[in-house]
């Protein structure tokens, strides 16, 4: 619906004949204020990544690393460990955090306030393909009761392949256009720019939290990958915020750029960024060969 | 013993003619409203030295000593002899006259008020100068102080700090729910039909309820058989046509309005492409008026208003948005004795918005797939009321009313031979009301009103009773000088998700539910006022005060990018509750001369919001907490002469409006972000702007929400109306401009290419209307 404003808008200015928006330069209204950016979500890996920079004036993406700080983590307010420096602006610490865990991050920098972020580990998403096809020769997915939104993708393969562990090459291409019968998705990319596209979702689906173990489909899946992530809270809001923001700017002049307001989502206090945390879930999908 | 009672007799054949002869105090009030009617003319008998006098504005006058027989008249009423000797109590009760009255020519620009209600009828809301020349009677709520506004032209109309979605428009008694055309820039309201606007910001009336911030009620005149009247019109945007016939001769009539758009033919005509608008805006009124007797009057009303704005793009979409809203009424009045009247209405609304597009197969124009937006209120009340005066000083209003709500919001998407993904939420809401309002009059030094409804709605489980609260008080320290006082508490049961602040058709109405609880707001206000009437064309009055409000459970959309219409069936997870403040000063003043009116509004006010899940939970200006608000309107009547033929008129008017500019989120920065998951994983081949591939790594910076304020906002409107009476009709040509220096206001501030813009959205407008009336 979003893509279709610019219809929305020619109609508008149609219809009132001479009211035209004026656009015109001015000089800058405003000017920002440096602050720190914490960029950091946990996962099962054995290491954690962090990166600690500045921000920048509008546009300019040469950012500058905060050279000192101590950044500590902390699992339920017990100190777990000290991140270290291992590149420019990057961060490193050896720590795999468990499912359901309650982490504290803290930052202290000279002569700036102590940073500090929470997030909580998301659970393990219950969800696994069925075995027994259905009328269309598709397989299912099935999901327990599960209270947390987690997200979909879907990746092309060439062709069938079995893999232990199940990754995602380089060559596999992000399914563009995806679909579901799942009863509870938010719909906010779902924008159709074709005919066939209407009830499809744009890269990734946001999908709601059911209280009922639910099955489900996902099209159109032919041999791929599909990729289930259960977000931490934060994470969510991060992504979904970050999503918005780029589909404001997808179509070329659309007039509604000139009305965008969205602001990141950010759970870094004195600071910007976000600390957030994620699980992916793998499934090999393959048309006749098993997984 | 025979002396004694000779006695008696004579005492009390003395006292009858002392009575007589003693100086009284009587009231004149409408037969129909019981309204006191002021600027009577009473001639006393023969028997008193004083022969004339006129009523006041409490519509009190005196009788001299010895005056035995009154005669009462009045314009717009019946001529009444009474007896005063054979008078029951100090009431007379004088009928309206069956009469239309001829339009005149009413230079006077300014309202009734004393600061919480406003008074004016459509010729005085025509001074107030729109973008398509029409006299639009919620513009003009715009001039009056106290109230901010949305988008520049268009009818978001924030009142002390509230949202446009908790105004309350009634038209004959009715709720719609739909004001605007064309996407905010007029209302609904025919303005030949808006006899009489009262905009209430405190003091509001306890007959009816479930509003939260101000109430603009419109009332047509009822006309009982008066003569046929009639207007016709036409301008670039809009043409017309009213009339009032009578059916039954001084007992029935009937009222017909109707206005459309004749621009899409104008502009399909000067399309040369494949590609086809359609445009369908109209509204249509009917009212019908039925006196059958002096006691009972009946009145039946129907409104129907539609917009539809299609486009299509030649073998590829159809984009299509429409509202449209429907209103009908049942009303029966009757006097059960002088003092006591009983009213019942019944009425249905209902409002109806949907945003859709059709997608065509390749290379033809079937549809091959379709995606919707909708949303649906109907809604049906009964009401029932008593109303009894006790004298002069005391009248009280109690009555019961029962209202019925279904919201209904939805999506559909489907493809053709496949099946559809439809989202459709049905909400019902019944609410219950009791409501008693008391008005009186302590002498010429105070009067007071008090108002308390309590509504209850039977959908959740625990019936609470929520209180709405009503007072407004005047203390004379002089006939023309006072003190006004206000507080209201008010409950309001459905929330609107608001997107573009113009008055947006579009929006979702959803109703309260546990999880966003009904919007309470608590207001006081305290002010001054002069009122001072030296003849009917010389005036001047003035009001100072200030106000206070609480707002609490408001809603909004989280993410601004809703702004267009909702995107997802989930309206609760792209919604937050919250609480609202606003408080500050307000002025005005009027003058009224015979061939010059100008009248000044000012609004010194801070508003703000706090929601916990927009700016972190921290309080932030709301977006049209616009610091100073200044109107001024002109009007001079510089010819007016008799013709041969009849009477001409030239006039000119002048608008001026000043405004702090409107509160922005821009982007202050840049920052590192995380790209989203597997995106290296991309599909390649696709071409956006540069802004969107910077939004993969990267992230804007925003200010603080709402920190930054525009440049001020500053507009001048001109107008010039040619009225020409002859016998039979009159003419008016009316030539106007809407910002006529042109000035670029701006209304939001982007960056581009490295640059920094601003939007402005309405340049100078030419505008010119012709009428004829009869």
């Amino acid at each position: 619906m979003k893509k279709n404003c610019l219809e929305t808008w020619l109609i508008v200015l149609t219809l009132v004949g001479l009211l035209t928006a004026c656009v015109e330069e001015i000089a800058t209204p405003i000017q920002g204020q440096r602050q720190i950016v914490v960029n950091c979500l946990l996962t099962l890996d054995k290491v954690q990544k962090l990166t600690l920079t500045y921000t920048n004036e509008l546009n300019n993406t040469a950012y500058e690393e905060v050279p000192e700080a101590i950044v500590t983590l902390y699992e339920f307010n017990q100190l777990v460990g000290e991140f270290h420096k291992v590149a420019y602006g990057e961060w490193q610490l050896a720590f795999k955090p468990v499912r359901g865990g309650r982490y504290t991050l803290k930052i202290q920098t000279p002569n700036h306030p102590d940073l500090t972020a929470t997030t909580t580990f998301p659970e393990h998403l219950p969800i696994h393909r069925l075995r027994k096809e259905d009328k269309e020769k598709k397989r299912a997915f099935r999901i327990k009761k599960n209270t947390e939104t987690f997200w979909a993708c879907a990746f092309f393969k060439d062709q069938d392949t079995i893999m232990r562990p199940v990754v995602i090459r380089p060559n596999y291409k992000m399914i563009e256009d995806i679909g579901t019968d799942y009863p509870r998705t938010d719909q906010f990319n779902m924008q159709a720019t074709e005919a066939n596209k209407v009830k499809l979702h744009h890269h990734y689906i946001r999908m709601l939290p059911t209280i009922v173990p639910t099955t489900f489909s996902l099209y159109p899946l032919y041999s791929c990958i599909v990729s289930f992530i259960a977000v931490s809270e934060e994470y969510d809001r991060y992504l979904k915020s970050s999503l918005l923001k780029m589909q404001a700017y997808e179509s070329f002049q659309d007039p509604t750029q000139w009305l965008e307001e969205n602001a990141i989502y950010s759970n870094i206090e004195n600071g910007v960024g976000i600390f957030g945390a994620y699980e992916e879930t793998l499934l090999n999908c393959n048309n006749s060969l098993p997984e | 013993m025979r002396n004694i009672a000779l006695f008696i007799v004579v005492f009390c054949v003395h006292a009858c003619l002392f009575a007589q002869n003693k100086a009284a105090t009587y009231m004149v009030r409408d037969s129909l409203t019981q309204v006191a009617v002021r600027s009577c003319r009473v001639m006393f008998d023969n028997k008193t030295t004083e022969r004339t006098t006129v009523t006041d504005d409490t519509g009190c006058f005196n009788s001299p000593v010895g005056a035995t027989t009154v005669t009462i008249s009045h314009v717009a009423y019946e001529p009444k002899q009474v007896d005063l000797r054979k008078l029951n109590g100090n009431t007379i009760y004088i009928v309206p006259k069956n009469v239309a009255l001829k339009e005149a020519t009413i230079t006077s620009t300014t309202s009734n008020n004393h600061g919480s209600e406003f008074s004016y009828n459509a010729r005085q809301a025509a001074s107030t100068i729109s973008i398509i020349g029409e006299p639009d009677v919620i513009r003009h709520t715009l001039s009056l102080p106290g109230t901010s506004f949305g988008m520049e032209g268009t009818l978001g109309i924030f009142v002390r700090g509230g949202d446009t979605s908790g105004n309350g428009l009634h038209f004959d008694g009715v709720p719609l729910y739909v004001t605007s055309h064309l996407m905010g820039l007029f209302s609904v309201i025919p303005p030949e039909m808006a006899d009489k606007a009262d905009f209430y910001k405190g003091g509001l009336p306890a007959t009816s309820g479930s509003y939260s911030s101000a109430l603009i009620s419109v009332l047509p005149q009822n006309n009982y058989g008066t003569p046929s009247t009639g207007k016709a019109y036409i301008s670039p945007y809009l043409c017309g046509l009213h009339t009032s016939l009578p059916l039954i001769k001084d007992k029935m009539s009937v009222r017909f309005s109707a206005r459309t758009t004749i621009l899409p033919y104008i502009l399909n005509w000067m399309n040369k492409t494949n590609d086809k608008l359609r445009v369908d805006l109209y509204d249509i009124c009917i009212k019908l008026d039925y006196k059958p007797n002096l006691r009972n009057t009946f009145s039946a009303f129907y409104f129907h208003t539609n917009d539809l704005y299609e486009y299509t793009q030649y073998q590829e979409t159809r984009n299509n948005q429409a509202w449209k809203a429907t209103a009908t009424k049942l009303q029966w009045d009757t006097k059960l004795s002088e003092q006591t009247s009983f009213n019942f209405l019944a009425y249905h609304t209902s409002a109806f918005s949907i945003q859709e597009t059709d997608f065509f197969a390749p290379n033809s124009s079937d549809t091959r797939s379709h995606v919707a937006i909708a949303s649906k209120l109907k809604e049906w009340a009964l009401r029932a009321m008593l109303t009894h005066t006790w004298g002069q000083n005391v009248a009280m209003r109690a009555g019961l009313s029962f209202q019925n709500q279904r919201f209904t919001n939805g999506t559909q998407r489907s493809i053709t031979s496949e099946r559809s993904i439809n989202n459709v939420q049905t909400n019902p809401s019944t609410l219950g009301a009791v409501f008693a309002e008391t008005d009186l009059k302590f002498a010429k030094r105070a009067d007071l009103k008090l108002g308390i409804r309590g509504i209850v709605r039977f959908n959740e489980e625990s019936l609470p009773i929520n209180i709405d609260l009503h007072a407004l008080s005047h203390w004379y320290f002089k006939p023309w000088l006072g003190v006004e006082l206000a507080y209201d508490r008010l409950n309001q049961f459905h929330h609107i998700l608001e997107g573009l602040p113009t008055g947006w058709p579009l929006n979702i109405r959803i109703p309260s539910n546990k999880y966003f609880p009904n919007e309470q707001t608590n207001q006081f206000y305290a002010g001054t006022f002069i009122k001072r009437t030296w003849t009917e064309d010389r005036k001047f009055n003035a009001t100072i005060g200030a106000y206070y409000r609480e707002m609490n459970n408001l809603v909004s959309y989280t993410s601004p990018i809703n702004a267009f219409g909702l995107n997802t069936s989930t309206w609760e997870e792209e919604a937050t509750s919250g609480t609202g403040r606003s408080f500050g000063l307000e002025a005005s003043s009027a003058i009224i001369l015979p061939t010059f009116t100008a009248s000044l509004a000012y609004t010194l006010s801070k508003t703000t919001r706090t929601y916990p899940s927009i700016n972190y939970g921290r309080t932030f200006p709301y977006k049209f907490d616009r610091r100073h608000i200044l109107n001024c309107q002109l009007q001079y009547a510089f010819v007016r002469r008799v013709t041969r033929k009849g009477t001409a008129e030239h006039n000119v008017a002048c608008n001026i409006a000043f405004a702090s500019g409107n509160r922005l989120t821009l982007p202050i920065g840049t920052y590192q972000g995380i790209s989203p998951p597997h995106w290296k994983n991309l599909s390649t081949g696709y071409i956006h702007p540069d802004e969107y591939y910077r939004h993969i790594y990267d992230r804007q910076q925003m200010s603080d929400i709402n920190a930054i304020s525009i440049k001020n906002y500053f507009r001048t409107d001109l107008a010039y109306n040619y009225i020409s009476k002859r016998r039979k009709h009159t003419r008016e040509l009316s030539l106007s401009v809407f910002n006529v220096f042109n000035r670029h206001n701006p209304y939001a501030l982007f960056h581009e290419d490295n640059q920094w813009k601003q939007v402005s959205i309405v340049p100078i407008m030419p505008m010119i209307r012709w009428s004829i009336s009869w």
